[in-house]
C-alpha cells in the first residue's frame, strides 16, 4: 500500500479512532494486516472478523489488541500470508488478514 | 458420601483409589505432546476412535510410583477450549465432562512447549479454570535453552497455581519427575485457583460475576457456571435460559458503553496476564537459532524454490508409494497365492477349499495387499509433519486449491490417491475442517489409483493404434495421460458443486500455526505407521473381507456351473440391456460386476470368461481376443473409450467404500460416493460411446 493511499485510509477513518491501548494518544496510521509491506512489524488494533469462527481462531492464536506482528512474507503463488507473532510463525490468507486492523511501529528493511 | 453408597454412584465423583484414575493429556498441536504421550505410556497404548465421531483416541496406561490403576488419554491437539475446529471440540467436551456421559477427567497434564510458552499458555489458561488438577509439562526445554530462552520453572509455577516439570520428552528427562508430581497432584487433589487472567478491577469481573451466579440456579445445573457466562458473553454459547439471556445482554451493553467488546476482551485480558507471566519466569537471551527454520523457510517458501522444492517432495513421496509399494505388494500376492494353494493341497477339493482358498484366503489377501501403499505413505506424511514440512505444503498449495472450495491440506490426500484412494482418505484426518474433509475424501477417489492401471493399459494396448504423434509423443501414452486428466479435472469440479452445495457452510479459517523446522522423531513415525496400518486391518479390513466372501460366493454358485451361468454371469447379462448403449456385451458385464470388488480384478475375470467361454482349448492371450474382437468389429473403438471412461469414473472398489464409511462415520455419505461416482461413470461412458459413433469411431479401425 503506497503511504498516499494509507493517508487517505487514515482520513477516513480518523473519527472512528478508540480509545483502545493500543491507540493511547494522537491518531496513527490504520491499515488492514493485509496492506502491510513485508518486512514490516506492527500493531494490532481491532479483529473485525466477519465470522465468529475466524474471530475466536484469530484470538486463540494470539491475535489481540495490542499484539505485535511482523509481516513474514507471501507463499508463492500470492496468498496466504505469513506472519511472526508472539515468537512463532502463522500464515493466513489475504481475505483473513484484510479483517486484521493494524498500526505500522517501525520498518525493519 | 452415604456409608452404604455403591461403587458406580462414586463414580464421577472424585478421585478415589478404588478406581482408576483418568488423566487427560492436553495442549496445543506441535506441542510435543506425543512425545510426552509415548514417554509416559512407554509406547503401551491403543488406538481407536471415540464412538460414533472418527476422531482419533488414544489411551494407554500410566505407570506411577503408588498409584496402580491410570489411564493416560491423548486428547487431540487444541489451541483453545472455545473453538469451531471439529477435533478441538471433542477435547473441549472430555475436558468439561460433557463426552457420551463419560466423567470429566481427575487431572489434565497440560503440555506447554517452551519455546512458545505464550501461545502455549493460553490453552492453559483454560485449562487452569476447569477446576480440575493440572500438571504442566514444559516439553521441548533442550531446544529452549539452545535457543537462549531460560525459563524459572519455580516462578512458573507460583505464578500459574500449578505445578510446572522441564521435560526433555527425547531423553526422558524429568519424565519421573512428571510422574510423581502427577500421583502428588491427584493425591491432594489441589485443583489451583483458575481465574487468575481476570483481574479484580476490569469491569469484565462485574459481567461475569452476575451471570455466574444467576447460572448457578439453572437445573440442571451448569457444571462451570463462570465459563458458561464467559462463553455466552462472547457469544460462543447460547444463554441458557432466557432470564440469562436477557441479563446477558444487558451486560453486554453496559461493556459496549465502556469500550469493552465483550467477543475479544477475554482474549485479550487472558494474554495480557500471560505476558506479566512470562515476562516474570523467563528471560530469552535473543532469538538467534530460528536460522535452521529461516534458512530453510527461505527456501521452500520461495517464490521459484519453493515451488520446485515441493514438487519434488511430492514427486519424490508419489514414486515412492508407486514404486516402492510395488515390491512388497507382488511378495503378499506371493505369499497369499502359496498359501493358497498349500490350503488346496491339504484340503479335499469341494466346496469347503474353494471357500477357504478362493474365498477366505484370497479375501485375507485382498486387505493385506494394501498394507504396504498405506505404510508408506503415513511414513512419508509422518516425516513431513514432523518436520515442520506438511504446513508449508499446505502453505504452497493453498491459493490454487482454494479455487475449488478445498483448501491447502487437501492436497497431500489427493495427490496420494493417485496409488490408491485408501491412505488418501485415511490422511485427510490431517484437514481440521470437517466439510472440507468431507469434499476430500468424497473426490479422492475420482484420482486415477493404481488399480485402474492394469484396465486402461490392457484397452489402451487393445485399442489405441501406438501411433507417435508431433514425433515424440505416443497416442497411447496421451490417451492415458487424458484419462489421468479426466479424473483430476472432474475431481475439482465435484469439489467445487459439493462446497457449493451440501458442504456449503461458513468459510472455514485457514490460519494456520507453521511450526519451527525439527529432525522428525523416527520413533514417532514409525509407531504412528503400526497404529495406522493396525486400525485399517481392525475396522475396513472386515468390512473388505466380507465382501470378498460375498463376490466369492456370486462367482462360484450355483456349483458346477462355468462363470457365464453362475450369479455374477447372470447379473452380468441381467445388465446387458444397460449396456448395449455403451457397446458392450455381457462378457464385459461379468467382468464389470466382478470388478466391483475391486478394479483390477476386471482383467482377471474377463480372462476367465474369455477361456471358458471358448470351445479352443489353447490359451488365449486376453489381449489377442480383444485384438480379434477389435478386428472383427465386436468390440468397437468407440466401446473401448466408453469403457476407459466407465472406469475413470465408477466407484468399483469396496475397500474406498469400507475406508469411507469410517472416516465419516456416516453409511449415506458412503452410498452417495457410490451412486454420484457410478451415474457419472455410467452417464460418461454413454455419453463418450455415442459422441464417438456420431464422430465416425464406431466401426473397425484398419
Amino acid at each position: 500500500m503506497s503511504e498516499q493511499n494509507a493517508q487517505e485510509h487514515l482520513n477516513t477513518t480518523q473519527s472512528f479512532t478508540t480509545q483502545s491501548f493500543a491507540t493511547q494518544g494522537a491518531a496513527r496510521l490504520k491499515i488492514t494486516l493485509d496492506k502491510l509491506p513485508r518486512g514490516t512489524a506492527a500493531q494490532v488494533l481491532k479483529v473485525k472478523a466477519l465470522s465468529r469462527a475466524l474471530q475466536q481462531r484469530l484470538l486463540s492464536m494470539g491475535i489481540v489488541e495490542g499484539a505485535s506482528v511482523l509481516f513474514k512474507g507471501v507463499a508463492p503463488l500470492g496468498d496466504p500470508l505469513q506472519i511472526e507473532t508472539m515468537g512463532y510463525l502463522l500464515s493466513l490468507r489475504r481475505s483473513e488478514a484484510a479483517q486484521i486492523e493494524v498500526t505500522p511501529i517501525l520498518a525493519r528493511s | 458420601m452415604l456409608p452404604h453408597s455403591s461403587d458406580s454412584l462414586v463414580r464421577g465423583v472424585k478421585f478415589s483409589p478404588t478406581r482408576p484414575a483418568r488423566i487427560a493429556l492436553a495442549g496445543n498441536p506441535n506441542s510435543g505432546k506425543t512425545s510426552v504421550f509415548n514417554a509416559l505410556t512407554g509406547l503401551r497404548y491403543k488406538v481407536a476412535n471415540y464412538p460414533g465421531v472418527t476422531v482419533e483416541k488414544k489411551e494407554g496406561k500410566l505407570a506411577l510410583p503408588n498409584i496402580s490403576h491410570a489411564t493416560l488419554i491423548d486428547l487431540p491437539g487444541s489451541y483453545s477450549l472455545d473453538t469451531y475446529a471439529f477435533d478441538e471440540q471433542i477435547a473441549t467436551s472430555v475436558l468439561l465432562g460433557e463426552f457420551r456421559g463419560e466423567s470429566a477427567p481427575d487431572l489434565i497434564v497440560a503440555v506447554v512447549d517452551s519455546t512458545n510458552l505464550e501461545r502455549n499458555l493460553f490453552f492453559t489458561s483454560q485449562l487452569l479454570d476447569l477446576g480440575i488438577p493440572v500438571v504442566i509439562a514444559l516439553s521441548m526445554t533442550d531446544l529452549a535453552e539452545s535457543q537462549g530462552i531460560s525459563i524459572r520453572t519455580e516462578i512458573l509455577s507460583r505464578l500459574l497455581g500449578a505445578p510446572v516439570v522441564a521435560i526433555c520428552a527425547k531423553v526422558k528427562k524429568g519424565i519421573e519427575s512428571l510422574r510423581s508430581e502427577i500421583e502428588n497432584s491427584l493425591e491432594s487433589h489441589s485443583t489451583g485457583v483458575g481465574f487468575r487472567w481476570l483481574s479484580a478491577a476490569h469491569a469484565l469481573v462485574t459481567s461475569v460475576d452476575r451471570l455466574a451466579d444467576l447460572a448457578t440456579l439453572l437445573s440442571p445445573p451448569v457444571r462451570h457456571p463462570k465459563i458458561h457466562a464467559l462463553s455466552i458473553l462472547s457469544g460462543s454459547q447460547v444463554a441458557r435460559s432466557s432470564e440469562l439471556k436477557v441479563i446477558c445482554e444487558e451486560e453486554i451493553e453496559r461493556l459496549r458503553v465502556l469500550d469493552v467488546d465483550a467477543a475479544t476482551i477475554e482474549a485479550t485480558l487472558r494474554y495480557q496476564w500471560i505476558g506479566k507471566v512470562v515476562r516474570q519466569s523467563t528471560s530469552a537471551a535473543s532469538a538467534a537459532s530460528r536460522s535452521l527454520t529461516q534458512r530453510l523457510d527461505a527456501v521452500l517458501t520461495h517464490r521459484v524454490f519453493g515451488l520446485m522444492a515441493f514438487a519434488a517432495i511430492m514427486a519424490l513421496m508419489f514414486q515412492s508409494i508407486f514404486v516402492g509399494a510395488s515390491l512388497p505388494m507382488e511378495w503378499i500376492d506371493m505369499a497369499v497365492a502359496w498359501i493358497g494353494a498349500s490350503a488346496a493341497e491339504m484340503l479335499p477339493e469341494g466346496q469347503f477349499r474353494s471357500l477357504v482358498v478362493d474365498g477366505m484366503i484370497a479375501g485375507v489377501g485382498s486387505v493385506l495387499i494394501f498394507i504396504p501403499q498405506i505404510a508408506i505413505l503415513f511414513f512419508f506424511i509422518g516425516l513431513l509433519e514432523d518436520s515442520g514440512y506438511l504446513a508449508r505444503a499446505a502453505y504452497v498449495t493453498d491459493r490454487v486449491m482454494r479455487k475449488f472450495g478445498l483448501q491447502g491440506r487437501s492436497f497431500v490426500p489427493l495427490l496420494s490417491s493417485f496409488a490408491c484412494a485408501i491412505p488418501g482418505i485415511l490422511s485427510a484426518r490431517t484437514i481440521p475442517t470437517l466439510s472440507d474433509r468431507f469434499t476430500t475424501i468424497m473426490v479422492a477417489p475420482l484420482m486415477s489409483c493404481s488399480a485402474r492401471l492394469p484396465v486402461y493399459s490392457l484397452l489402451i494396448a487393445a485399442f489405441i493404434p501406438a501411433y507417435v504423434v508431433g514425433g515424440i509423443f505416443s497416442l497411447q501414452g496421451l490417451v492415458m495421460l487424458g484419462l489421468y486428466l479426466l479424473g483430476v479435472v472432474t475431481a475439482m469440479l465435484v469439489a467445487s458443486v459439493l462446497k457449493l452445495t451440501v458442504l456449503r457452510g461458513e468459510p472455514a479459517p485457514f490460519v494456520m500455526e507453521m511450526p519451527l523446522f525439527r529432525r522428525p522423531s523416527l520413533r514417532v513415525v514409525v509407531r504412528n505407521v503400526l497404529d495406522r496400518v493396525l486400525l485399517f486391518v481392525q475396522s475396513a479390513g472386515t468390512i473388505i473381507l466380507a465382501c470378498s466372501l460375498v463376490m466369492w460366493f456370486l462367482a462360484s454358485y450355483p456349483r458346477d456351473v462355468n462363470i457365464e451361468q453362475s450369479y455374477a454371469g447372470r447379473i452380468g447379462h441381467a445388465i446387458e440391456p444397460a449396456l448395449a448403449p455403451l457397446g458392450l456385451g455381457w462378457e464385459v458385464g461379468i467382468g464389470i460386476v466382478a470388478s466391483f470388488a475391486a478394479r483390477e480384478v476386471f482383467v482377471s475375470s474377463l480372462a476367465t470368461v474369455y477361456n471358458l467361454g471358448d470351445d479352443d482349448t489353447a490359451p488365449t492371450s486376453l489381449l489377442h481376443v480383444l485384438n480379434a474382437q477389435h478386428a472383427s468389429g465386436e468390440f468397437t473403438l468407440a466401446a473401448a473409450l466408453a469403457l476407459l471412461v466407465f472406469y475413470v469414473y465408477a466407484c468399483m472398489c469396496m475397500s474406498t467404500l469400507a475406508v469411507t464409511r469410517r472416516e465419516t462415520g456416516s453409511w449415506s455419505w458412503t452410498i452417495f460416493m457410490f451412486v454420484y461416482m457410478t451415474a457419472l461413470g455410467y452417464g460418461a461412458a454413454l455419453l463418450t460411446y455415442q459422441g464417438a459413433l456420431y464422430f465416425g469411431l464406431g466401426g473397425n479401425v484398419g
